[in-house]
């Protein structure tokens, strides 16, 4: 199946509908919206003023046509601006909390109880316009932190809410905050004191579950002088077919050496695989690093929403300030992402750093859009872009727009992009390692973005599946009869027939172009090469059908000629998910990372393979004699059944060739064959064969024992011209 | 394309809707019936948007308020006694003995230009003969290549250029020596709209060397557009130097279609005009087709250098390539925006472009803008910007051997030169050229 076609086909997982009571305003925006809103909230007169100015300013503003996306006109009237599951005012305890919703947040994985809490992570739990429980308070209190829904915010610290609401991004800022400033329903505010250095994780869920209503929450996070907080956000929505606007406005603050570290999972239901439905997730985040030494990093997974345009920036002010940017956006099927960030340098010596990764698949359109921007006065501004592209499948599009812009000469700015697609020798390679389609993608995007991944506090969890039972075998372990193959309409091999028992050595040698290649891709089950007819019988069963990681996890090893690189995905990773795969298809416990990085050590060193390998991402940068070495290392710890190695020896100096034939002759065993492809009679020295085959014209046209090989090295090929007795034995 | 139309109304202004209708008036709108229809598409398209604001994508870092509103005159004839030869021999980029077609003030001028050692075969003339002579040639590709409405200036020229070159090279002709298109702008205020036609037939190849210069110091504008044609394998290799007047504006589209396995190559080296603005653009038609694109801009005092370029990979199995540099001192103000589309059936397309500029004083400006549109996977592109002053790890090290900082600072300056003149495709101008900046770039080192 086209790896393309499994990855859309992954169900969205989040998109169940919470069955629960709740008071929805009706639909439509005016001043007694906002009012309304407003007083449901209880708020001071000067905010009902303040909301009501941005919507008047609102009102006189266009929705941006700049970003690259397109999707249907928004009508600002069918949707209803404020929506709370009854049960609004805000307890005290969690016992009083509606338990549906505890239940709802719990299938989210958020438990809320203080009993089974995430250990370390403070949670406010927001449910379509309202904060519904905010975990961990007391104990943050009495660091002097605080940390509350912004509408508790507003009735407890009006002084702090007055004083930087809007101070980032002002009421008029754009369109969709000014729509965001006068109708924001809820949202996380956090302030932490001079000094105080956060001791947990602070975090909000955002889950939209009325229908027809749009999310507009307001975050505001303060970190006073050399204050220190990290922060991370979650959302999920249910899968519904209409479109659901989600607008919402994040301000950071940080004063003098403070730092703010501020997360992003953005799991938005993306809409179905036609692009019905989804949420519009228009937001605008930004931080402003207000005093020296201070930092604003921002990490960004976005793979969700059916149209995502969002660039969290950073207004670098004080002297010597930080700002990160690091980012994943994934786009699938009809997804569109346009995002990006902006830093603006004003403080002297400033430095940022953006590293944006972004993949599409399926119809999927992903824009990065970033500025840096360097004012006259930021001597000693850097800026470091980093700006790759993946690309899966070929309907998918990636664009970048950056905008540079310097006006100072101490500046130093630097920008760097590409643009790549995994390829299909990439999938397959991972495949002969017994690592399904899926797994080998998500391994090469965890790969790809991993300078990013680590930036986000959580780890997630990667799952796999599928096991199969083991299979018995008789006799011969693998009978080669009459085999045609080609690539594309070329007929490469043309009647090849082969027999090998568990325990041989066969060698399979002859001139380039004689299809001796072919036939080891053949039996790993490449793509390109077609079986026109004949048969392939592997322990019994037809090998044919099988898909490449099926024959792997029978314990079929292709070591190849030209090693794939998989840039990004470390080599003991890789090993790892491979050698579970077949552990489970013969039925065995999979190994965890301890126990197999034990075994690797204990192969590394049977092997004499250097120990830093194994922590290198997969043949990246290798040399060739590494590459050819990394082969055979991968064969130890898979140990598989059939060996077949396509001219290992090629490109090797006699030294490597050595270590690489001595690792071969260790491996040997009584329930392993070994299938030797070589141009030259070299490798036999070392590794010997008890069988020697001569492949012409895609035939083997003569079979002998070890010393035809040294009869092929004296005479070259031209002698053996008559074909062989069928079936080579 | 992420630009959207901005709803605004049309920016006309200054003198240019008078320039306009007298142009329509003249007898040269009428002369050749068939042009009159494309002219008539210029004009309609100049009216319609009128000039770019910075609100438009396009021209966010330029803006061309100075230029709209300056009081520009116009010529619709040509004037006889406008240059002596003396002064046109003056301007020959290395290039004393080659072959030439030389306009002035947007006309083409007989007397100064030189066919002698252009191969048999070769058409090269006035672009106003050729509409007549060669409508074969010419009106298959006139305004089809740049559009008429691309932009205000390339409308203004659609409609109301009175001359310039053409060249036709036939199947299979190779031309070895580079062929110099020259302009020349002598009569202060006046805005001139030369128009220039190349076209190379299947295997063609003809080296050009396509230049920009004024005896004065005039204020004044020049308003080029240039339309290329390239046949199967056929081969353009171009330098481009602008040494415009340090008062003038320069505005210039340059568009360039290739065909199947052709190659085309404009490396462009900026010193004059106060001015200037290129959008240069090269459509990839067919598999194999080579484009690539040297820039080395020198910007000093009020300088204003924008480069805009396009590189549109239509078919699959292309290379291109970009590299633009640019040295700013004083208070000037360089702009590139390097567009790359790679389209859906662009498979394989190796695209690589890379935008350095170095800052050597205190107000000067960069805004650069490397933007990637890519609808096929199975792609190699990559691009890369960076902005930054000289390493005072080399200056330090030129010191400990001897060198005064200035010096150092000269040499350095020189070399970040050097590493982008040296892809410059005619020996002779990459010599010329290495000539007469070295001086220039020493200066500008020593922050002169």
């Amino acid at each position: 199946m086209d790896p393309v076609e499994e990855l859309a086909t992954k169900e969205y997982k989040w998109g169940f509908v919470t069955d629960i009571e709740s008071e929805t305003i009706p639909k439509g925006l005016s001043e007694d919206v906002v009012r309304l809103i407003s007083s449901k909230k209880n708020e001071p007169s000067w905010l009902t003023d303040w909301r009501l100015n941005a919507y008047r300013q609102w009102k006189k503003m266009t929705e941006p046509k700049w970003p690259n996306v397109t999707y249907p006109p928004i009508d600002y009237q069918a949707c209803s601006y404020y929506s709370a599951p009854k049960q609004n005012v805000k307890k005290g305890s969690m016992e009083e909390v509606d338990p549906e919703l505890i239940k709802t947040y719990e299938k989210l994985g958020i438990p809320l109880d203080e009993q089974k809490r995430l250990s370390n992570v403070a949670v406010d739990a927001v449910f379509d316009s309202v904060s519904v429980a905010t975990t961990c308070k007391d104990y943050l209190e009495k660091l002097g932190i605080i940390f509350c829904s912004f509408s508790e915010a507003v009735q407890k610290h009006p002084e702090l809410i007055r004083k930087y609401l809007g101070s980032v991004v002002p009421s008029n800022d754009n369109f969709f905050a000014s729509l965001n400033s006068a109708v924001f329903s809820d949202g996380s505010f956090c302030w932490i004191p001079k000094g105080v250095k956060c001791p947990m994780e602070l975090s909000t869920y955002f889950r939209i579950n009325a229908a027809d209503t749009g999310q507009f929450e307001r975050t505001l996070i303060i970190a006073e002088e050399g204050a220190t907080v990290s922060y991370l956000e979650g959302c999920t929505a249910p899968k519904r077919d209409t479109n659901q606007l989600h607008a919402a406005v994040v301000e950071l603050v940080a004063q003098g050496n403070a730092t703010i570290k501020y997360s992003t999972v953005q799991n938005w239901y993306p809409g179905d695989k036609e692009g019905k439905g989804g949420i519009f997730n228009f937001v605008t985040k930004r931080g402003k690093c207000a005093g020296a030494n201070s930092k604003i990093s921002w990490t960004q997974v976005e793979t969700g929403s059916a149209i995502t345009w969002k660039y969290p920036s950073v207004i670098l002010q004080g002297d010597n300030s930080v700002g990160e940017f690091y980012s994943v956006a994934v786009v699938n099927n009809r997804q569109q992402a346009d995002t990006g960030t902006k830093m603006i340098h004003i403080g002297k010596n400033s430095r940022s750093t953006i590293v944006s990764k972004g993949i599409s698949a399926g119809k999927g359109q992903n824009t990065y859009r970033g500025q840096v921007k360097v004012l006259k006065k930021a001597a000693g501004a850097r800026n470091y872009t980093q700006c790759d592209s993946l690309l899966i499948g070929d309907r998918c599009g990636a664009h970048t727009f950056p905008y540079i812009e310097v006006q100072n000469q101490t500046a130093k700015v630097e920008h760097e992009a590409s643009t790549s697609k995994i390829s299909e020798d990439q999938i397959f390679y991972c495949k002969q390692r017994g690592v399904s389609t899926e797994n080998a993608i998500n391994m090469i995007v965890n790969g790809f973005c991993k300078e990013v991944f680590r930036e986000l506090p959580m780890e997630f969890a990667v799952e796999a599946q599928n096991p199969g039972p083991p299979k018995q075998r008789d006799g011969f372990m693998l009978e080669i009869k009459d085999l045609h193959a080609s690539v594309g309409k070329k007929e490469i091999l043309k009647g090849l027939s082969l027999s090998v028992k568990a325990g041989e050595v066969h060698a399979i040698m002859g001139p380039n172009g004689s299809g001796k290649s072919t036939l080891a891709q053949a039996l790993a089950g490449h793509p390109s090469y077609t079986i026109t007819s004949g048969t392939i019988t592997y322990l019994g069963e037809d090998l044919i059908e099988k898909s490449p990681e099926d024959r792997a996890k029978q314990g079929i090893f292709l070591a190849f000629q030209y090693p794939v690189e998989i840039p990004g995905v470390a080599n003991a990773y890789f090993l790892r998910a491979g050698y579970n795969e077949i552990r489970k298809h013969r039925g065995e416990p999979e190994l965890d990372a301890m126990d197999f990085n034990k075994l690797l050590k204990e192969k590394s060193k049977v092997l004499h393979i250097d120990e830093s390998l194994l922590n290198r991402p997969v043949n990246e940068g290798f040399s060739g004699g590494e590459k050819k070495r990394n082969e055979i290392f991968q064969l130890a710890v898979l140990e598989p059944r059939l060996a077949i190695l396509d001219e290992t020896d090629s490109g090797l100096d006699i030294d490597a060739l050595r270590t690489v034939a001595d690792g071969v002759n260790k491996l040997r065993s009584k329930e392993r064959a070994f299938l030797v492809v070589t141009h030259y009679q070299r490798l036999l020295n070392y590794v010997v064969p008890d069988f020697v085959h001569v492949l012409s014209d895609g035939k083997i046209v003569k079979s002998g024992g070890k010393e035809l090989a040294l009869e092929l090295e004296k005479r070259g090929y031209d002698w053996v011209k008559e074909p062989a007795v069928a079936g080579a034995r | 394309m992420s630009t959207a139309a901005i709803d605004r109304p049309a920016v006309l202004g200054g003198c240019w809707p008078a320039h306009l209708e007298a142009g329509e008036r003249s007898a040269g709108w009428k002369r050749v019936p068939w042009a009159t229809e494309v002219r008539k598409l210029g004009a309609s398209a100049f009216r319609e948007r009128g000039f770019p604001t910075t609100a438009d994508e396009e021209w966010r870092y330029t803006s061309v308020e100075t230029l709209v509103k300056t009081g520009f005159r116009q010529s619709l004839e040509p004037k006889k006694d406008s240059l002596v030869a003396n002064t046109a021999k003056m301007f020959t980029f290395g290039l004393e003995k080659a072959p030439r077609l030389v306009m002035v003030d947007g006309f083409f001028s007989p007397e100064l230009s030189s066919l002698e050692g252009l191969p048999s075969g070769v058409i090269a003339c006035s672009l106003a003969e050729a509409l007549e002579k060669h409508r074969a040639l010419v009106e298959p590709r006139l305004g089809k290549l740049a559009k008429p409405g691309a932009t205000a200036f390339t409308a203004l020229n659609t409609a109301l250029f009175q001359d310039g070159a053409f060249v036709y090279v036939p199947d299979g002709k190779l031309v070895e020596t580079p062929l110099l298109v020259l302009h020349l702008s002598h009569e202060s205020y006046l805005a001139s709209h030369p128009r220039h036609l190349f076209v190379l037939g299947a295997g063609a190849q003809l080296p050009i060397v396509e230049a920009y210069a004024s005896p004065s110091c005039d204020l004044y504008f020049t308003n080029v557009v240039t339309e290329i044609d390239l046949g199967r394998g056929a081969r353009l290799p171009s330098v481009r130097i602008e040494a415009e007047s340090g008062n003038s504006f320069h505005v210039a589209n340059t568009q360039a279609r290739l065909a199947e396995g052709s190659f085309f190559q404009e490396c462009s080296a900026v010193t004059g005009a106060e001015f200037f603005r290129h959008d240069l653009g090269a459509f990839l038609a067919g598999e194999r087709a080579e484009a690539q694109m040297f820039g080395l801009s020198i910007a000093s005092g009020h300088q204003h250098i924008d480069h805009h370029t396009v590189i549109d990979h239509a078919v699959p199995n292309c290379p291109s390539r970009e590299f633009y540099k640019s040295i700013l001192n004083g208070r000037a103000h360089v702009v590139f925006n390097g567009k790359v589309f790679v389209r859906e059936d662009a498979q394989k397309t190796d695209a690589k472009q890379t935008n350095k500029n170095l800052l050597l004083s205190d107000d000067a400006r960069v805004d650069t803008k490397p933007q990637l549109e890519i609808f096929a996977d199975d792609v190699k592109c990559t691009h890369g910007a960076t902005v930054g002053q000289l390493d005072e790890e080399m200056v330090f090290y030129c010191r400990t051997r001897g060198l005064a900082p200035e010096v150092a600072r000269g040499i350095l300056t020189y070399a970040f030169a050097r590493d982008v003149l040296v892809n410059f495709a005619i020996p002779e101008t990459r010599e010329w050229l290495d000539r007469s900046i070295v001086q220039r770039l020493l200066d500008a080192g020593r922050g002169a």
